[in-house]
């Protein structure tokens, strides 16, 4: 074998992973080159290092023994006990002096704070119902303007449908005088012939009456 | 998977973290350096897996599927610790070692000696970049094929390999006081590198 085989060659040589043809070729070169062999013993020195880290287990979360588990409920029965005593030795009465005075100062803060808090709170509640009592009136506004359109509309309907019922009546109402127009001029035409034909005989009565004398 | 994908079988699931646990808990331990923390990623890992197994689809290999779930983890979990400047060499220096000690196991000097050299490796390994990490955790200690790791890591496989020669380079040179030391030992002990059988 003339060139070197690869970097990768030998990974698949080192891990079995080639042919057993290949991996007899790469033996023998292994056999006779020096510089090869001497850095495949620098991989094969890495991979042995990395079995020293066999499979990793989960360290035990630590646990303390019982002597110390003992060590430590002592150690806080005698913090407790230690407590206690100072709860009731004289220096207490002092400390207890100064918490009542530092107390009461609070007591006064508070109050403050409390009374600054009250007018604070009064204040925006009063700017609150200002600014609802605006948004109401212009909602009653927007309201009232819907409910004027709405009226004028049932109103102009109402009027149109009056107007119709109107027209109709008149129309009728029309109709019964043109009728009763003509019925009237039927009438005075006979009342007009009757007057006629009245005024003939008369005229022929008034002849006759005068005939005899003659 | 495909019983808990299509059924959300619950039996089935709990077979399937059963068989891949340990492998899954050992990858994360290994990229992160830290075995309580892997054990968290390996659960995570289930989570997100059970999470969403409607993603699997049964054409890839199941396997490729989980490693790049846990791998994703893994790397999320280094980006956090990494931001948050936690991700040092000096994490596991506590009084028991790195490891539990077995009561049936090797003498306490043997032991001590061990444990000192599995630190080292750990060190070199959290020393390593992620891309050389990944590649040397999957093939030497998960033994993934090369072929393999190429899909896991959506990469060819010359360059997974090459990563691998240029990892070995680099922990060679960490671990040279190692290496010395088990150049004297009679009998090295054998790598541990199980295939997986999907």
């Amino acid at each position: 074998m003339k060139t070197h085989p690869t970097p990768e060659e030998w990974m698949s040589f080192l891990y079995g992973e080639d042919s057993p043809a290949r991996h007899a070729e790469l033996g023998a070169h292994l056999h006779q080159c020096a510089e090869c062999r001497g850095q495949v013993q620098t991989w094969r020195g890495g991979m042995t290092a990395l079995d020293a880290w066999t499979e990793p287990q989960p360290r035990r979360r630590w646990a303390p023994a019982p002597a110390v588990r003992w060590a430590a409920a002592a150690a806080v029965i005698l913090g407790l006990g230690i407590g206690v005593g100072r709860i009731t030795s004289p220096a207490q009465a002092e400390m207890q002096q100064l918490t009542a005075a530092l107390r009461a100062e609070m007591d006064t803060k508070l109050a403050s704070a409390r009374e600054e808090f009250d007018r604070t709170l009064q204040q925006q509640q009063a700017e609150v119902a200002e600014v609802v009592q605006a948004a109401a009136i212009d909602a009653a506004g927007e309201e009232l303007e819907h409910l004027s359109a709405r009226i004028a509309n049932v109103i102009n309907q109402r009027r149109e449908a009056d107007q119709e019922t109107y027209l109709a009546a008149l129309k009728q109402m029309e109709e019964r005088y043109a009728t009763l127009r003509q019925d009237l001029d039927t009438v005075a035409v006979n009342a007009d012939d009757g007057l006629s034909q009245a005024r003939e005989q008369l005229i022929e009565l008034a002849a006759i009456k005068q005939s005899p004398s003659n | 998977m495909w019983r808990v994908r299509t059924d959300d079988d619950a039996e089935a699931f709990a077979q399937l973290v059963g068989r891949w646990q340990k492998p899954i808990q050992n990858l994360c331990t290994r990229m992160i350096g830290d075995p309580h923390r892997g054990e968290d990623l390996a659960q995570d890992t289930f989570a997100r897996l059970f999470a969403r197994r409607k993603n699997y689809e049964p054409t890839g290999k199941f396997s490729t599927f989980l490693w790049r779930m846990a791998l994703n983890i893994c790397y999320d979990e280094l980006r956090k610790l990494k931001r948050r400047g936690e991700f040092s060499l000096d994490e596991h220096d506590d009084d028991s070692g790195p490891f539990d000690l077995e009561a049936d196991g090797p003498a306490p000097d043997s032991q001590l000696v061990e444990d000192e050299r599995a630190e080292a490796v750990r060190r070199a390994l959290v020393e390593l970049a992620e891309p050389y990490r990944v590649v040397v955790v999957l093939r030497h200690y998960e033994g993934l094929k090369f072929r393999e790791i190429g899909d896991v890591l959506d990469i060819p496989e010359g360059t997974v390999k090459s990563r691998m020669s240029e990892a070995l380079s680099q922990l060679s040179r960490l671990l040279n006081p190692v290496i010395s030391e088990d150049s004297d030992q009679p009998n090295p002990r054998p790598r541990s590198n199980e295939r997986l059988l999907i």
